[in-house]
């Protein structure tokens, strides 16, 4: 016999409802890939022109600092922290959170999201730690895009941080 | 065993089967939505009926990395009753439902072979939560 497409109705049970509340979200690209962040989880955008590179490079992913109001945040190469090939960044999020920035390809625009679902649990390695969960937002139609909402707090780990601040100080020249 | 049925679905020239309980769904082609990640199998997510599901691609671990492309998804789920969380297993071509009496797996077959059908060739029924357990841990990389 053969099956037609969608052969047994959907069961309601064992379905993740999706937590509903909006939320302004920042969607930038790494290559082919968009992702999100709380758009209140960022303090500023800038461009990639004044960012000083470390002298020495302990964490892989950290390659340079940037200055904003007398601060240092870290910059996080976000091709590196999601495991992408290397390319070329043009700007970086400054988060209020920490003294942490992401450096990124392209910014892409803000949108209203109101469903954030769960990770589902057969993702079971780092980006359990990467993500917040997955966007489901309204495209084209009846199509939806499902973007990953990066948690903005586990991008630098204590460790990496500690390790970071033992540094020498950057070098004065731009990037 | 017992007479019970069964989905057949094809993975290049090779068949399978599942108990029929283990299946939610046979959808057509869908969007995936791939994300970077670092779970091995999973291929990205579709997102159908208001849920997230993963898409794990056994083909790599019953065929070999150099199976046809899918063209379906067998919506799989844990229970009968649908609780628990939905995979998507890509599938080359459409699925069967068949009633057969499976026999005991003999020989080397791979832990997750929990019986054969002897239909026109010896079909594999899959424990597909251990092959699934197996593949996403890394352990048959």
């Amino acid at each position: 016999m053969k099956l037609r497409p969608e052969f047994r109705g959907a069961p309601a049970l064992g379905k993740k409802k999706p937590a509903r509340h909006s939320e302004a979200m920042i969607l930038f690209g790494v290559g082919d890939v968009t992702l999100a962040i709380a758009a209140n989880a960022v303090e500023e955008i800038r461009n990639a022109d004044s960012l000083r590179p470390l002298v020495q490079q302990k964490v892989a992913k950290v390659r340079y600092l940037i200055e904003r109001a007398g601060k240092t945040y870290y910059v996080v190469d976000a091709g590196c922290q999601f495991r992408m090939l290397p390319m070329p960044a043009t700007r970086v999020l400054i988060l209020r959170r920490g003294n942490v920035a992401l450096l990124v390809q392209r910014i892409d625009l803000m949108k209203e999201v109101s469903a954030i679902y769960a990770l589902p649990s057969a993702f079971h390695g780092e980006e359990r730690q990467w993500y917040r969960g997955l966007a489901a937002i309204p495209g084209v139609g009846e199509a939806v895009d499902v973007i990953p909402v990066v948690n903005p707090d586990t991008l630098l780990s204590a460790e990496e941080i500690e390790l970071l601040g033992s540094l020498p100080p950057a070098k004065g020249v731009s990037a | 065993m017992t007479m019970a049925s069964y989905v057949l679905f094809p993975l290049g020239q090779k068949r399978f089967a599942l108990h029929s309980e283990a299946v939610a769904e046979l959808a057509r082609p869908d969007q995936l939505h791939a994300f970077p990640h670092t779970t091995p199998l999973l291929t990205g997510v579709l997102f159908r009926r208001g849920r997230m599901v993963p898409v794990c691609d056994v083909g790599q671990v019953l065929v070999g990395s150099d199976a046809p492309a899918r063209r379906f998804y067998l919506i799989v789920q844990p229970s009968a009753e649908g609780e628990g969380e939905w995979t998507a297993i890509p599938v080359t071509g459409e699925c069967e439902l068949v009633k057969s009496e499976a026999k005991l797996p003999t020989g080397q077959l791979p832990a997750w072979v929990i019986g054969l059908l002897p239909l026109t060739e010896l079909v594999e029924v899959l424990d597909l939560q251990l092959l699934l357990a197996m593949g996403m841990a890394g352990v048959l990389a």
